[in-house]
């Protein structure tokens, strides 16, 4: 089982979450999710609204785990963010499958909680 | 009812359940994957069936691991009314082997290339390049959902053809009984190439909407169980009795079994040690037969006896005047799979002897007493019912040695004791001839005066049919008969065994 892994969001973007912008975002090549503690978007990179199929604009404001994405709608995702959240220690990392433009594609998920920023984010990356 | 209303059955059902939906959730140890995922990667698989020609009823071999793609193609073998062939991943030959006997038009295995019409999935569970189906030589067979072998444990196993009319039967009764609910996590460590595995554990789990955990071991190790159960948060598990059995010699296993919240025994009858440990967990008794798809009977969570099998669920049961147990309804299967001959259709509304002797409590709670096949009839026409004399004897041995009780003439019957104890052999066999036979006599009552060899060895294993001491003849000759009413093998009767 991969509930633990190495994070692969790169230590540039984990030391500025509490200032990374929308711009800082759409220059990664992985998806990058900034979220509210109920999962409203606050940020959602252009990697990730790129292989979603969705616009930024479109996603912005709307849930995360109930509207953007349904398929995390469970236990393991947003059941472990909503825990970690209550925690106040949400760091979890974990294979995934996402669907993008109707196909099934294997990603690393890493749900974060940055105690500096008090921000809630949602990495992924193709495997 | 029009064509295209039989046809289809599964469309809505699994539409409704997967698309778009966060559970059901699997997960494996490399991969996890949410019901949309897999329902969008059934779609690539319906069209790739699709530009490969296939029709309702072509026979299409699953020959891979548990996996996402596993999950995809039976989706999609669902959706386009295919008939789907499970078998366990194996060599290419095997592959090869297989698409042969069960006249499939194409095989998934792991092994691209490694014949024709052999395809497999990329990483992501989805189809690779197309490829030309193979010609079939018998009709397509599109009422039949599923070809299962049984589990032939000791004989050549059959071929049952499960129709969607015998699957509803089953998930029908099953899972309002199971009461599966979304929250439940499901350990899965059965095949889902046989009928346990796929029907009772794998098939009530996703259409309950359930998280289906995987074990990477396939079973074969239940010491890593526990953990992996602690991982993930485990409520339910389905398993056969050696499983538990393992489970239950350690601490940690014995936590296992009684933090379930629910799950299914089955797949060999269950001894008075094991039924007492279970009687302290909410886990259940099932028992049935591939060729009723495969749920016949049910236990209430926690009531165990000795060699219970539940009550009867989702379909019609007698006992006959010699104690076999029948069975008809919904769930016996509509065809058997003869690799000479096909699709050979059954009478319908048949009663299916599951050649098991049973015996029936006051409230309708049936336990197993014997196996036909190793029952036999003296020449005077006296019924030995073998398995349950052996028991009572070993019972009285001090349960540290098998007995197994053959005829070799039909007029006499021989007693012989085997153990892999010293002390126990040694003791028996202190007690010489006659001492056993006075051991015996409790237990035979009348049949004393037929008795006719003692026989005391020193062995690991016991079967009664490789020592070559009873042979039985078949009722029926050829599934083909009228009145074929079933696996006439020697094979034990608990047909969900992994």
């Amino acid at each position: 089982m991969t509930k633990t892994a190495t994070t692969f969001v790169s230590w540039d973007v984990l030391s500025q979450l509490g200032s990374l912008t929308q711009a800082q975002a759409d220059a990664c090549d992985f998806g990058i999710v900034q979220v509210d503690n109920a999962g409203k978007i606050i940020i959602y990179n252009q990697w990730e609204a790129n292989l979603a199929g969705i616009t930024v604009q479109s996603a912005i404001g709307k849930s995360f785990f109930t509207q953007i994405a349904p398929c995390t709608n469970n236990g393991l995702f947003f059941g472990a963010f909503k825990k970690g959240i209550a925690a106040g220690s949400l760091d979890s990392t974990f294979a995934y499958t996402f669907t993008y433009k109707m196909k099934p594609t294997n990603v690393n998920i890493h749900l974060l909680h940055d105690a500096v920023s008090a921000t809630n984010w949602v990495f992924v990356k193709t495997a | 009812m029009a064509d295209g209303e039989k046809r289809h059955v599964w469309r809505s059902r699994v539409r409704d359940r997967m698309r778009g939906r966060a559970t059901p959730l699997f997960i494996f140890e490399h991969a996890t994957i949410p019901a949309a995922s897999v329902w969008t990667g059934s779609r690539l698989w319906v069209e790739y069936f699709r530009t490969a020609s296939l029709k309702p009823g072509d026979r299409v071999l699953l020959a891979i691991p548990p996996s996402p793609a596993w999950l995809m193609i039976f989706v999609a073998c669902l959706w386009e009314d295919l008939t789907i062939v499970p078998v366990p991943p194996s060599s290419s030959s095997s592959t090869l082997e297989a698409m042969r006997r069960f006249d499939t038009r194409l095989a998934i295995a792991a092994a691209e290339g490694s014949g024709p019409a052999v395809v497999s999935p990329d990483r992501h569970g989805r189809p690779t390049q197309p490829i030309a189906p193979r010609e079939a030589t018998f009709a397509p067979s599109p009422e039949t959902r599923l070809i299962l072998s049984t589990s032939g444990t000791c004989g050549k196993p059959t071929y049952a053809a499960i129709s969607d009319r015998n699957l509803d039967a089953v998930l029908g009764s099953h899972i309002p009984e199971l009461g599966l609910e979304e929250q439940d996590i499901c350990l899965s460590t059965l095949p889902w190439t046989h009928a346990f595995g796929l029907i009772i554990d794998l098939l009530t789990a996703i259409f309950a909407g359930a998280t289906v955990v995987r074990d990477p071991a396939n079973g074969r190790d239940p010491s890593t169980l526990p953990a992996l159960a602690d991982d993930w948060g485990v409520t339910r598990a389905c398993m056969v009795p050696l499983q538990a059995a393992k489970l239950a010699e350690s601490e940690n296993g014995r936590r296992l079994l009684t933090s379930l919240r629910g799950g299914v025994i089955g797949g060999a009858p269950v001894d008075t040690p094991l039924a007492r440990i279970l009687a302290t967990t909410r886990l259940r008794v099932g028992y049935g037969q591939t060729e009723a798809s495969p749920g016949i009977a049910l236990g209430r969570p926690g009531q165990w006896s000795d060699r219970t099998i539940g009550l009867t669920i989702g379909c019609e049961t007698i006992i006959d005047c010699q104690s076999h147990l029948l069975c008809r309804g919904d769930n016996v299967c509509d065809a058997v799979w003869s690799e000479s001959v096909g699709l050979i259709p059954m009478r319908a509304g048949r009663w299916l002897d599951t050649g098991d002797l049973v015996s029936q409590g006051p409230d309708g709670t049936m336990a197993f007493t014997g196996r036909a096949d190793h029952a036999f009839k003296l020449s005077n026409g006296r019924l030995v019912n073998a398995p349950e004399l052996e028991r009572g004897l070993a019972d009285a041995l001090g349960g540290h040695a098998d007995v197994i009780i053959t005829t070799w003439d039909h007029r006499t019957i021989d007693i012989m004791v085997t153990s892999s104890d010293a002390q126990t052999l040694g003791a028996v066999a202190a007690f010489g001839d006659e001492g056993l036979r006075r051991m015996a006599e409790p237990i035979l009552g009348s049949l004393m005066r037929h008795l006719g060899r003692c026989t005391v060895r020193a062995d690991d294993d016991v079967e009664r049919d490789v020592k070559g001491q009873f042979v039985r003849p078949q009722r029926y000759a050829h599934p083909t008969q009228d009145n074929y009413i079933g696996c006439k093998g020697p094979s034990p009767s608990f047909l969900y065994a992994a």
